[in-house]
């Protein structure tokens, strides 16, 4: 049985009905008390803290017996479904069952009714404001019965949205063919692992989700990390630990993995017609920006219910796709304290001058040197141009290739270093010329000392022909002290080079996979 | 204002309100049983409203007792003024009585001094 309906739910209904008994023999004490106070026998002094501590209790009673009746009634629905029940079945029954609940609590308790599905349609400083109005009682039983809606809705309370997470979580992973991709979730027990912080969490289709690392209690900067191509919920832990690497334990940092939009499908190297299937509609996504339209209305309300809740410096970090969406985010309203592009494809704007005036205090942007997806170039000019207007930093040199590029901005320690500098409001060091630009550079001056040495030997060509002939000046010395620096960085880059490329010729020559050989038309022999 | 008869009426509410918190935090004990009503969520808030509920209405009896004492005092203090006012009261009969019979060169004597009353929460009975 889940865990959070886990009581006896006969003990349940009991000890709501006896607590309520009794709450209500106690309002009738108190208010003696309250009588005696009005006597006109002054004696507040007393009266006073002991009518408060009364109230107290009775409140807290009051609340207990709601929950516990919650509890119950929702052992008793589990009870009721048959151990083979699918997923929706048992969201259809817990629905029906939520629905009366929901109307019984009205009547008891007098909760202001609403219609708590379509919670999620409502601007979340609205939902902040129907959330304030519920007493401690009501939100209790709001989390047990609409776990799905309270855990997904901007406005929520992050430490709310966690609970109700946690409790679909325990409802769906208790289910004997529950689905799989939230075995990431559960603890190496398998039960729900309460350490995690989910503040998203939506199964339809590819799923959505996001997670919090770290703690917003001592947390003085948060940074939003937007993943791109290829994120989904079954893969969510890729950019949980990418989040998790950079908050790196550190007190000060907050990191939220936000997977909470619908991004292309990543490309896979095809195995079989499905797969290449696959790969034909996740290039047709992500040629489009329709994903990451919709995903930046997303992004924008999450941001703004974290405005309305927290009061720290956010930073939104975009990668590849996430960027485009971040930055369309930032044209449709999301605001915050500093944004970040990292492999963009392009962010729907050519300008920062282009995003609302003071939408953000600074902009930054970095590729990885080769990253192919920084290249394309898309959905607008790249970020780290300088007409852009974005400050560039350093990421460090990947030891990657192609791909590989795109996906290692939280991988070295460069970069890492780097983005928790910006998260913290400081200065990042800037970008360096890429390796190939350096060995370029080294060539060019390899070639100047060269003309250099020349035109000196030319001058004083009869002097060094004398000191060489005399033996004064060694050949060998006088060869290795004018070339030696020069030489050793540039066989040193150029073998750096070259096994990339040996690197990625390896990964090419592996494609296509001989499965796909076999159904592919090979006229000239290219697959022999 | 209140007599010494509402002060001890009082008294006997508060202490039986008092007695009721004591049975209350029992049947809570009993009711809220851990072994039955431990699991899940509920668990925690059941645990962490018996611990405060306890806390609370042991405070609350507390002020209860001592608001029972205070007005058990009052309801003393009102006797013996209201006794101390029907002494009182015949000593100025007395007086006056005394003064209206009094033969001329007889020495009436100081009239008797009105108790005070023992605060402005008292009413004589």
């Amino acid at each position: 049985m889940p865990d959070i309906i886990s009581i006896d739910p006969a003990a349940g209904l009991d000890a709501a009905a006896s607590v309520g008994h009794e709450v209500r023999g106690l309002v009738m004490f108190t208010d003696e008390v309250r009588e005696i106070d009005r006597g006109g026998g002054d004696l507040a002094t007393h009266t006073t803290p002991t009518l408060r501590l009364l109230d107290e209790v009775a409140e807290e009673l009051r609340l207990l017996a709601a929950a516990l009746d919650v509890a119950a009634r929702a052992a008793i629905a589990a009870d009721t479904l048959d151990s083979s029940s699918s997923t929706a079945l048992w969201r259809a029954a817990a629905r029906r069952w939520s629905t009366e609940l929901w109307a019984s609590l009205h009547d008891d308790i007098g909760v202001t009714t609403v219609d708590i599905s379509q919670l999620g349609r409502w601007r979340p400083d609205r939902v902040r404001a129907w959330w304030e109005s519920l007493d401690a009682g009501q939100r209790i039983a709001a989390v047990h019965q609409y776990p799905d809606v309270i855990g997904t809705t901007d406005g929520i309370p992050l430490s709310v949205r966690i609970d109700a997470n946690h409790v679909t979580i325990t409802h769906l992973t208790a289910l004997p063919d529950h689905d799989p991709r939230l075995d990431q979730y559960l603890d190496p027990a398998g039960r729900p692992d309460r350490s995690r912080q989910i503040v998203l969490l939506d199964l339809r289709g590819d799923g959505l989700v996001a997670e919090l690392i770290g703690d917003l209690a001592t947390a003085t900067s948060l940074a939003v990390v937007i993943p791109g191509m290829g994120s989904e919920l079954a893969n969510a832990s890729v950019v949980g630990d990418d989040a998790r690497r950079l908050q790196g334990g550190h007190d000060d940092l907050a990191v939220i993995a936000w997977t909470g939009y619908d991004a292309p499908k990543g490309l896979v190297a095809p195995d079989s017609l499905g797969d290449l299937w696959r790969d034909l509609v996740a290039a047709d996504e992500v040629a489009s920006d329709e994903l990451a339209r919709a995903g930046a209305r997303r992004l924008a309300w999450f941001g703004a219910a974290l405005d309305l809740e927290l009061d720290v410096p956010t930073t939104y970090l975009g990668h590849s796709y996430g960027s485009l969406t971040l930055g369309l985010a930032i044209r449709g309203g999301l605001t915050g304290s500093r944004a970040v592009f990292l492999g963009s494809p392009g962010v729907g704007v050519d300008s920062t001058s282009d995003f609302p005036a003071l939408a953000f205090l600074e902009y930054f942007a970095a590729d990885a040197h080769g990253d192919p997806v920084a290249d394309l170039q898309r959905f607008g000019d790249a970020p780290t141009d300088p007409d852009f207007g974005a400050q560039t930093f350093d990421v460090g040199d990947s030891d990657g290739v192609f791909l590989q590029l795109h996906d290692d901005y939280f991988e070295n320690d460069v970069a890492i270093a780097n983005l928790r500098t910006i998260v913290r409001g400081g200065s990042p060091s800037p970008d360096r010329p890429s390796l190939a630009a350096r060995v370029g550079e080294l060539l060019d001056d390899l070639g100047v000392r060269g003309a250099h040495v020349v035109e000196n030997a030319g001058e004083h060509l009869e002097d060094l022909a004398d000191d060489l002939a005399s033996g004064a000046v060694d050949v060998a010395d006088w060869l290795d002290e004018t070339f030696h620096d020069s030489l050793d960085a540039a066989v040193s880059g150029l073998e750096i080079l070259g096994g990339s490329a040996l690197d990625g010729l390896e990964w090419m020559s592996g494609w296509p996979p001989s499965t796909l050989r076999d159904l592919l038309p090979d006229p000239l022999g290219w697959f022999d | 204002m209140p007599t010494s008869t509402d002060y001890d009426r009082w008294a006997d509410r508060l202490h039986g309100l008092s007695d009721h918190l004591l049975g209350l935090d029992a049947r809570l004990d009993r009711t809220l049983d851990p072994t039955r009503l431990s699991g899940g969520t509920v668990g925690p808030l059941v645990a962490r409203t018996v611990d405060a509920t306890t806390t609370n209405l042991a405070a609350s009896r507390g002020h209860l007792l001592a608001l029972t004492d205070a007005c058990r005092q009052r309801a003393e203090l009102c006797r013996r003024w209201s006794r101390a006012l029907d002494a009182y009261d015949e000593a100025m009969h007395d007086h006056v009585t005394r003064a209206r019979t009094l033969d001329p060169g007889d020495h009436l004597g100081p009239p008797p001094t009105r108790p005070t009353a023992p605060g402005p929460w008292a009413q004589r009975d």
